[in-house]
């Protein structure tokens, strides 16, 4: 019964603890090395990914649980270098046009855009978050990549008319994805910045963004450069458990 | 725990401030790191550099007031000398303060 798995990765063998079993501080079975492992991977090899191998990590996205299963997913696959290169640059155009207008640091527009920002910040306090506004800089100055040279992006798109909360369904779907690829010996990075194609008419049309479907995120798909796979430190976050009719806090 | 005062939650904090922002840092351990660089090219924030020349070539955190570092640690998993490492995550305060965190720490198998 006690089997042990085993693979390789990066040249070195390890080993697993057993699937379907729990035993206090037993080695991370191979879902759990997935989940935990899992890094973006923001540098990619030239190499295309074989056709079959992303028809098999789109099936785990399938397969996704969701509100009434209702599925209210799209997926668009892009593996086109020129195509991917041209987003990426309509992205950036966008971005710089953003700086302009609330970098405050920067603008010409100077105290204006300080208020412009301020105004912003507060009517999309999620997009506008200090992140991905220091991103929008990044990203307008050249210095952060969108897709980071991933020969394969998987966008999806939301339908609307879902059930409940599809936002919480898409992002399921592409966590099964994404698991399932980096299981597979792939890299992944999730690129939230793609909903900015949501402005160029060309995109619409081609991505086949129009009601009910909402371009939400895609998914850049491929060989990593180098091993950025690997366990790291994150927060401890405070939980609140529930027990015996008191309440104590767990970290 | 506490959550957000009024005052807190109509704050908007200015990005680029030191005094109320407190992006994620890594500490870098010069005596292992042998300037690969690996860390600076996959940085998302753009925050890493190579430096110096020869056995002197080493990774350095960029000077920059709120440098856009988000604690992802992506540094330190693609470091294969084990040599970077975030120290604290970020607390923008005001309206974006974090809530309910602890100090950084790796995987548990409980």
């Amino acid at each position: 019964m006690a089997r042990t798995l085993t693979g390789e990765k990066g040249g070195r063998k390890t080993s697993f603890g057993e699937m379907y079993t729990w035993h206090e501080g037993m080695d991370w079975n191979p879902v759990e090395r997935v989940i935990l492992e899992r890094r973006s991977v923001r540098k990619y090899r030239d190499e295309q990914v074989p056709e079959k191998l992303v028809r098999r990590v789109l099936e785990a996205g399938r397969f996704a649980p969701s509100a009434g299963n209702a599925q209210p997913w799209r997926f668009v696959v892009v593996r086109d270098r020129d195509m991917l290169d041209e987003m990426e640059k309509y992205v950036r155009l966008r971005c710089r046009i953003l700086k302009f207008m609330l970098d405050w640091e920067s603008s010409p527009l100077g105290r204006l855009s300080w208020l412009l920002a301020q105004t912003y910040i507060r009517l999309m306090p999620n997009e506008l978050h200090p992140i991905p506004f220091g991103a929008i800089r990044l990203i307008a100055d050249g210095k952060l990549k969108l897709f980071h040279g991933a020969p394969t992006v998987i966008f999806i798109l939301m339908d609307k008319r879902g059930v409940s909360k599809p936002q919480v369904d898409v992002g399921i779907c592409g966590q099964n994805m994404v698991l399932a690829a980096h299981s597979l010996g792939l890299g992944t990075c999730w690129v939230g910045f793609v909903e900015l194609l949501k402005f160029g008419r060309k995109w619409k049309k081609m991505l086949g963004i129009r009601w009910p479907y909402r371009l939400m995120e895609a998914i850049a798909l491929g060989y990593p450069v180098g091993q950025p796979d690997g366990m790291v430190a994150r927060e401890l976050h405070e939980i609140d458990w529930w027990e015996g009719g008191r309440k104590r806090t767990v970290f | 725990m506490a959550y957000l005062t009024i005052k807190e939650i109509l704050t908007i904090p200015t990005y680029t401030d030191p005094q109320t922002c407190r992006a994620g840092r890594v500490v870098i351990d010069h005596e292992r790191c042998n300037g690969c660089g690996d860390c600076a090219l996959i940085c998302p924030g753009a925050c890493l550099y190579v430096a110096g020349v020869g056995k002197d070539r080493k990774a350095y955190m960029i000077d920059k007031a709120v440098p856009d570092c988000m604690s992802c640690n992506d540094c330190a998993a693609i470091c294969r000398r084990g040599a970077i490492r975030a120290e604290h995550g970020y607390d923008f305060g005001g309206f974006y303060k974090a809530l309910h965190r602890a100090e950084l720490v790796p995987p548990r198998n409980f």
